[in-house]
């Protein structure tokens, strides 16, 4: 027999190491290209040409200017129902005197006088109550009845 | 479906073919992770991220030589880095002895999967690195220099030190039929 380098021998074996990988390794490379791979939406749009991007940027400008000046033009709401209501007749106020109305706008004149004057209402002194004339206590009249309970007034009521 | 139609379906990225492909080549990459690497787990995440590399640079692939040949060298890249980053390589170094290898030769046939994996485990990270590059993947020294920032003297060491270490263990685990066989290389 032959002679065999041990080199030779370990080259002729080596096919015997083939052996297949545990069930699971597939899975874990499928999961790493499905995260690598890119999806359909994401495929869409970083394959637009560059042109094109730039059309539809300036598209999307053109747009929006025409929006917020259409926006900016558009009557308000308040001017909306006005615009919507009928017109408003404006009443000529203008009063025309004639013979007969003189004579009756001077006779209301003399019926009702023009009130007199009245004085200024004066300040009064800080940390005193305020109130009516009409009100102020007089030495002459009889003191301001005191508020008493029902019990009180039919007490009062028994007695006369 | 062809090779070559297989191939331009993955470029495609077209999820049936990528499974065709790693179906057919996965055992025999499976097994080029496991001579480099002692830990199955280890070569299987080689295996995982080599794989990964394939469908996502197979646009690359121009077809000249073998797709196996094209999809065996990211493997190997990988396994590379993958041992650079555990720091795997660094005790490789240059020896002075000279080893006459000629007279050491076994008479053995075959070696089973399984005693391969242990000779390839006995051995350290460097030996068994450069060991599987020259031998097994028919890389040059220099290539070999160039890939783990070694001088090719080193690598030279690194096999010849291999040599000498697989060949002891293969008389010291008495391998099935190499006593004698020895017996009869010594008689004739």
């Amino acid at each position: 027999m032959a002679q065999k380098d041990i080199f030779d021998l370990f080259r002729e074996s080596a096919d015997a190491l083939n052996t297949p990988p545990s069930a699971p390794t597939w899975g874990r490379i499928e999961r790493r290209l499905q995260g690598k791979r890119p999806s359909v939406r994401r495929a869409s749009v970083h394959r637009l040409p560059p042109m094109a991007a730039v059309a539809a940027a300036f598209a999307l400008l053109i747009g929006a200017v025409v929006v917020f000046s259409w926006v900016g033009n558009r009557p308000t709401a308040t001017q909306n129902s006005m615009a919507v209501s009928t017109p408003i007749v404006v009443e000529d106020l203008a009063i025309t005197l004639g013979g007969t109305d003189a004579m009756a706008i001077a006779e209301i004149a003399i019926s009702h006088p023009q009130p007199a004057p009245t004085k200024p209402i004066q300040e009064g002194k800080a940390g005193q109550k305020l109130m009516a004339r009409s009100e102020q206590p007089s030495f002459r009249t009889a003191p301001t009845p005191r508020h008493d309970s029902t019990r009180q007034r039919h007490e009062r009521d028994v007695m006369r | 479906m062809t090779e070559h139609e297989r191939i331009v379906a993955c470029q495609q990225q077209h999820p049936t073919a990528q499974r065709e492909v790693y179906e057919r080549y996965a055992p025999v990459m499976m097994g080029v992770c496991r001579r480099y690497l002692s830990r199955i787990e280890d070569a299987e995440d080689v295996l995982v991220e080599s794989f990964c590399k394939v469908f996502e640079h197979i646009g690359q692939y121009n077809g000249n030589g073998s797709f196996e040949g094209w999809i065996r060298r990211i493997v190997v890249n990988e396994c590379l880095m993958f041992l650079r980053k555990k720091h795997a390589l660094r005790n490789a170094y240059e020896i002075q002895e000279h080893f006459d290898l000629r007279t050491e030769e076994h008479t053995v046939d075959k070696l089973a999967a399984d005693d391969i994996l242990y000779l390839l485990d006995q051995l350290p990270n460097g030996y068994r690195t450069v060991f599987n590059l020259y031998v097994l993947e028919g890389y040059k020294h220099r290539e070999i220099a160039d890939l783990l920032e070694i001088s090719i003297n080193t690598s030279k060491s690194q096999l010849i030190l291999a040599k000498k270490r697989l060949q002891e263990l293969l008389q010291d685990i008495k391998y099935p039929g190499i006593q004698a066989r020895m017996r009869q290389a010594t008689s004739d």
